[in-house]
């Protein structure tokens, strides 16, 4: 009796579909060496893993590739997470590997998170413990390694912006298990020297491992302990380290560092002299203000006739007394005019205006006024009183009317 | 050079504040002018000065602290 017959197509797909189909095998961590690694044009990357005992086919696609921080080299410790599954057409079976990392880095990631929550519990990361870096610094102390491209690079650009900044330099290990506390040595030395204005901590790039010594303890608490301010400085921008989240001010790389801590002589000379500028235009802009509040005070209409207002006054007092003139002329006229009147009419009803007329008054010797001929007696002396005088008359007949 | 220049530099701040704001009379603004032109003069001088050296900081064993010229390679 035959068993069925397949074909080795479907064996493959078969073992692949049992694969694919594990739980455990859909998505494991596997931790070993890397060998053979290949990096293919296509941008994948095909390699081994091993131990001492076993081996096992391994790839890594381009998108997940490119994503790796590091760079995979034969003899690497590496953990990787990802899934088992069969290559059909060779029947090999292999990690298709989505994620790597060192060996170890898992282990470092942990101790960095938990010194980290640590401290900051501590409030050793607090804004306001940081100091503010001095403006004006006379003398600046660079911790690092004596040799490398940091400290070169540090001194060029400090001689670049200020030429006239001290600095010194105080060797250091920084890299290694002796770091952290060559680190701490070299801080509380420049401490003690009192010289420097203020301290760059800092190294070049590297891997985790490379700069784990900013990440210890001993590291941050000389750090924060440092009565000088310090600018940490420690690999790439990209690069979090906890130096960085103690120190006073964090600079991406060490050349950013180095700008951080002297301010540019060139710049400083331009604002010099622009305050000059201003110095000198503002008060000479005070000066043309003053001469011009002169000159039209002296152009002033007073100023040039002073006794004008004087002339207007007696002008004014003249007109006053013209008029007080004429008013008094007036009120003289009206009064002739009124007396005449009143002189008019008074001769008018005068009793002496009779004698234009021809009467005489008639007085008797007594001089009493005669009116009627009943007061005549016979052969009595009248007195006829006339406008220009008087005349003695005998009454020499009575004529009644 | 810090204390001098930093002094210098915040009074010449000062003087150019003060008159600027125009409040001065025109004596007090002449003698801060005449202030400001010194002071401008100084900063210039102590920024032009000459340059500093860089050192190497060693400690020996008794404490002692010393500097050597840094090996510019």
């Amino acid at each position: 009796m035959r068993k069925q017959l397949f074909t080795v197509a479907q064996v493959n797909r078969y073992i692949k579909r049992l694969l694919e189909e594990d739980t455990l095998l859909s998505g494991v961590y596997v931790e070993g060496e890397l060998s053979n690694v290949k990096p293919h044009s296509s941008g994948h990357l095909y390699f081994t893993l091993k131990d001492e005992s076993a081996a096992i086919n391994a790839v890594m696609f381009k998108s997940n590739a490119r994503a790796l921080a590091f760079e995979p080299r034969n003899g690497m410790k590496a953990v990787l997470f990802g899934y088992i599954s069969l290559y059909e057409k060779t029947g090999q079976y292999q990690l298709y590997a989505e994620y790597m990392e060192p060996a170890g880095v898992g282990d470092l990631q942990a101790a960095f998170i938990q010194l980290r929550d640590r401290l900051q519990a501590e409030g050793l990361f607090e804004q306001t413990r940081k100091r503010p870096i001095p403006a004006y610094v006379c003398c600046v102390a660079v911790i690092t390694s004596p040799t490398g491209a940091a400290v070169r690079d540090i001194l060029r650009i400090i001689r670049n912006r200020n030429p006239a900044v001290k600095v010194v330099v105080a060797p250091a290990l920084v890299q290694g298990a002796e770091a952290a506390a060559d680190i701490s040595r070299a801080i509380a030395e420049v401490n003690e020297w009192a010289g420097a204005d203020v301290i760059i901590l800092g190294r070049g790039g590297g891997s985790m491992e490379d700069l784990w010594a900013f990440n210890e303890e001993a590291t941050a608490r000389a750090v924060a302990g440092s009565a000088i301010p310090i600018i940490s400085a420690v690999g790439h921008e990209t690069d979090f380290t906890i130096t960085d989240f103690v120190a006073d001010l964090r600079a991406p790389t060490p050349t950013a560092a180095a700008a951080m801590a002297v301010f540019d002589r060139t710049e400083m000379l331009s604002h010099v002299q622009a305050l000059k500028d201003i110095l000198g235009k503002t008060t000479r802009g005070l000066l043309d203000r003053q001469r011009a509040a002169y000159r039209a005070l002296t152009r002033s209409r007073f100023l040039q006739k002073p006794l004008e207002p004087v002339y207007q006054r007696q002008l004014y007092v003249q007109s006053l007394q013209k008029t007080a003139d004429r008013l008094m002329r007036d009120r003289l006229a009206r009064e002739k005019t009124a007396l005449a009147n009143r002189e008019a009419l008074l001769s008018k009803v005068s009793p002496y205006a009779a004698w234009k007329r021809g009467f005489a008054v008639v007085r008797a010797e007594q001089g009493t006024v005669l009116t009627s001929i009943n007061a005549l007696s016979l052969g009595e002396t009248v007195t006829l009183q006339f406008q220009d005088g008087s005349a003695n008359a005998s009454v020499n007949q009575i004529i009644k009317r | 050079m810090e204390q001098t220049f930093e002094q210098a530099l915040s009074r010449l701040e000062e003087v150019v504040d003060t008159i600027e704001n125009g409040e001065t009379s025109l004596e007090s603004a002449l003698s801060l002018y005449k202030e400001g032109l010194l002071l401008s003069k100084t900063c210039g001088e102590m920024l032009n000065r000459y340059e500093a050296e860089i050192t190497l900081l060693q400690k020996d064993a008794e404490g002692v602290f010393s500097q050597k010229p840094f090996p510019e390679s």
